[in-house]
């Protein structure tokens, strides 16, 4: 069951966490889980690039919005191990291992060399590393035009110990909105998602 | 040994079931389900039902077991496996 956000994760009143759900300080909160449910469910991409695949939970609902679909995959990229038995443990739990592949990988150099393109695309790896990804996404032409992204933990109000604003927030909005091709809408609340389309 | 899932339609709450106190207002659809290896993977041979509450996106949240012998009350609450 999720607690309210702000068990999990510091924030500042603007962001009213308080307000919302999550599991854990690293899993994506409730609320930012069912956007990326619907937007699965809307947008019935075939091909799903997920990077940070943490404890599978927004890799199970991805994969549930695709069963409900009726098709279509998610390469699900994780770097450590011991997280990607837990991802695997997480979708057997709902018997959704069938929509997924979880690979065990550097993110960065997955996306240097695959020959997939993918029609959405959900950034959840370290913070640092997300606009790098995209970057590489648009460069290698793995998300054509038109297609949505969702990246989370973009708050620009972000705080890793209370009241400390994360020294790591103004360095990824300066690298994310130096790419062109790109325009985005941003959803400031708890630990912020920015929605993404490529021009 | 008999296994429901419980989800959305279905509203439940503390008190009802001795055992089951915070987060059992949450709701979902009755249906039988057939899955003794989430039986097994938990340890939990000794339940004789299985209540599995589901989100409205149909992710399993959290999974309470009932013990029908000898009192018939619910367990405390057993998480998925993090």
């Amino acid at each position: 069951m999720s607690k309210t956000e702000t068990l999990n994760h510091c924030h500042v009143m603007e962001e009213r966490g308080w307000l919302f759900h999550s599991e854990d300080s690293i899993s994506t909160e409730e609320e930012y889980l069912y956007l990326l449910y619907a937007l699965i469910y809307c947008l019935k991409p075939f091909k799903v690039l997920e990077t940070g695949t943490c404890y599978g939970i927004g890799t199970a609902y991805i994969c549930r919005a695709l069963q409900k679909n009726g098709f279509g995959h998610v390469f699900s990229l994780e770097i450590e191990p011991q997280l990607v038995k837990k991802g695997w443990a997480q979708l057997e739990l709902d018997g959704l291992e069938e929509w997924a592949d979880i690979i065990c990988t550097d993110s960065m150099e997955y996306l240097a060399n695959t020959g997939e393109q993918f029609d959405f695309a959900f950034f959840d790896s370290l913070l640092p590393l997300r606009t790098k990804e995209l970057k590489i996404c648009l460069e290698r032409k793995l998300l054509k035009s038109g297609t949505i992204f969702a990246m989370h933990d973009t708050s620009r109000l972000r705080t890793i110990t209370p009241g400390s604003p994360d020294p790591q927030t103004p360095i990824h909005w300066k690298k994310f909105e130096a790419i062109e091709g790109i325009r985005w809408i941003e959803f400031p609340l708890s630990r912020g998602l920015t929605l993404g389309q490529v021009i | 040994m008999t296994k429901k899932r419980i989800s959305s339609d279905i509203k439940f709450w503390a008190g009802k079931f001795p055992g089951v106190d915070s987060g059992a207002t949450k709701t979902s659809n009755l249906e039988e389900i057939h899955r003794n290896d989430w039986v097994d993977d938990l340890g939990q041979d000794d339940f004789d039902q299985l209540m599995i509450i589901m989100n409205p996106c149909g992710i399993t949240t959290d999974i309470y077991g009932r013990r029908v012998k000898p009192d018939g009350r619910w367990k405390a609450c057993l998480r998925p496996k993090r």
